[in-house]
């Protein structure tokens, strides 16, 4: 079953002006992005700043009306049923703002108060993520970055909700307590529930993620399983040769073979079996091949689309 | 149609300055009485020996000093307009356009809370602001009435229809604030137009009363409807309390078709 289902979703705003323009003129956030997020993943949303990651986010939660296109959420109108929605699902904003005034355990209440749904979870995300009792019952202007994302994120999780909306999640967590975070993320899978996590730390996206979606310029530019695509990217391999070179020609995957002195550097793509076979029997001193990376996959799909959104910031100033 | 955690959330964030306020208005109402009580006499002798400009006696209505006169004066003097606007204007500006300039709106709307709700709530603790400080300065008046012996000059039924005024209009500012705050992202332009409605209003209406020529635009101002000596006088007009209600139902109608329908994107 589907958890997010959109379909052409597209927003447009209006810019108050444009320079050498007359009137106002439509700055495209997001244009036709079409997904399915499904019930037990986590699913990553990849962008950089301004690539329409958290406009997507607010059109599934209501926050903002569509210009073109429709989103359904456990199955319910993203338009129409928004508050429904809200009932099953949790959501971490990025950059979350809190009331500064509460203590930490009073604001998690009063968010609690307003689900209408009891915390099961708050007590062991509170322990989890180290928010002890003396930390609760501080007046949320006396935290840290740190711990008021913690509080973000036991407020989105603490009522067990269908789907966890989260955007940026990790933004401001020591290591230790990204660690801690990722395991709760790992649970929440594994007891069927789904993640929809927007991010631009790619490592997190990699060592959490099932399936990615990467956007450009409000655009869908990948759509994959993480490892089908990181599996997919070429990476680099240079061995220190002890003896005669091999030969890599017409060996699947490998490509751009050059033997420099004793070094031999190549790229290889997708099963590394055809190219470790051809080494077999030769005489090796080094080998490093490059692990794949899903920054260099993001890196690789952003150089390519680079002209492509030259163009379209063209026709949207034309028009 | 309400959210009661956000109502109590709301009254319990501002339980402290409202007291305050309710505490001030009180002492306010409580001195109108007092005053009449221990200076009426002098202050009526003072006011027919012709040393006081006609002008300022119109602004003062014209009996300034019976006890309704004296609390009619009360009620429209600036420092009472001043106590009793700064809850239903202040907040209202702030509740939604200030949440949503910090960024708490958000995580408001991010729980099964729909914007009508949100806003119907927020337009009930500001209305709720309103009873609460007319209803401290009435009990002010009446303790101060009862204590110095003047209470016999005033009617309880007028004393309450004088309160029902007053909550209207602090209700339609109020409306009219809150309309406001829906509208904009920011705090500063959601409190700019509130406070001119507020203050534009208010000059409109003194310098009306000052000055016959300039008495033309009264109408427009939501102070020309709050009628205290009328009232107390037992000549309260229906139209002034329906003006009130209309602009409050009017404000109210536009926020709750504004607001839904405005796209909330990223706090920049």
């Amino acid at each position: 079953m589907s958890v997010i289902l959109a379909e052409g979703l597209t927003k447009h705003f209006r810019a108050r002006s444009v320079p050498g323009r007359r009137g106002p003129a439509a700055v495209r956030a997001l244009d036709g992005v079409s997904l399915e997020v499904r019930e037990g993943e986590i699913f990553g949303f990849l962008g950089p700043n301004g690539a329409g990651k958290s406009t997507f986010i607010r059109l599934l939660l209501g926050f903002l009306h569509p210009t073109a296109g429709t989103a359904a959420v456990l199955g319910l109108d993203s338009e129409r049923e928004s508050v429904a929605i809200r009932t099953r699902t949790g959501y971490l904003p990025g950059g979350i703002a809190l009331y500064d005034g509460l203590t930490g355990e009073r604001h998690l209440d009063y968010l609690a108060e307003l689900s209408g749904r009891p915390p099961v979870r708050r007590a062991e995300l509170c322990d989890r993520l180290e928010l002890t009792p003396r930390t609760l019952a501080r007046p949320i202007r006396d935290y840290s970055r740190g711990m008021r994302q913690k509080i973000g994120i036991v407020q989105a999780l603490q009522h067990d909700p269908e789907l966890a909306i989260l955007d940026e999640p990790s933004e401001g967590l020591d290591p230790p307590m990204q660690r801690a975070f990722y395991s709760i993320l790992d649970e929440v899978r594994a007891s069927g529930r789904a993640v929809f996590l927007s991010s631009h730390v790619l490592s997190e996206v990699e060592r959490v993620c099932d399936r990615v979606a990467i956007v450009r310029a409000g655009r869908l530019v990948a759509l994959e399983d993480v490892a089908a695509l990181v599996a997919r990217r070429r990476r680099g391999v240079t061995a220190r040769l002890a003896g005669p070179a091999p030969d890599l020609a017409g060996v699947a995957g490998v490509s751009e073979v050059a033997i420099e002195g004793d070094v031999l550097t190549c790229a290889l793509s997708g099963d590394p079996g055809p190219f470790l076979e051809a080494l077999r029997g030769v005489s090796l001193a080094d080998l490093v091949i490059e692990p794949g990376r899903l920054e260099d996959v993001f890196l690789e799909l952003y150089a390519g689309e680079a002209a492509e959104e030259a163009a379209h910031e063209a026709a949207d100033v034309r028009r | 149609m309400i959210s009661v955690p956000l109502l109590r959330h709301t009254w319990r964030t501002h339980r402290v300055r409202l007291a305050i306020i309710a505490l001030s208005l009180g002492a306010w109402g409580f001195l109108m009485p007092v005053i009449y009580a221990t200076f009426g006499h002098e202050m009526e002798a003072l006011l027919n020996s012709g040393i006081i400009p006609d002008a300022f006696l119109r602004l003062m209505g014209a009996d300034p000093f019976s006890i309704n006169g004296s609390v009619a004066l009360g009620a429209v003097h600036p420092i009472a307009i001043a106590l009793e606007v700064v809850y239903p204007v202040g907040f209202a500006a702030a509740a939604i356009a200030g949440e949503r300039q910090r960024g708490t709106l958000e995580v408001l709307l991010s729980r099964p809370l729909s914007r009508r709700t949100l806003y119907v709530t927020l337009l009930l603790a500001v209305i709720g602001a309103a009873i609460v400080t007319t209803t401290a300065t009435t009990i002010g008046t009446v303790a101060g009435a009862v204590l110095y012996h003047v209470a016999g000059g005033l009617d309880a039924g007028e004393m309450v229809l004088l309160g029902l005024n007053t909550v209207l209009l602090l209700a339609a500012l109020g409306g009219i604030s809150l309309a406001a705050s829906a509208s904009f992202d920011r705090l500063t332009p959601a409190i700019g137009i509130a406070l001119a409605v507020t203050l534009v209003g208010y000059v409109l209406e003194i310098l009306g009363t000052l000055w016959p020529d300039a008495a033309f635009p009264q109408p427009y101002s939501l102070f020309h409807y709050l009628r205290p000596l009328e009232i107390l006088g037992g000549k309260a007009s229906a139209g002034d309390f329906l003006v009130l209600a209309g602009v409050l139902v009017a404000s109210t109608a536009y926020g709750l078709w504004r607001f839904p329908r405005r796209d909330l994107a990223a706090p920049t």
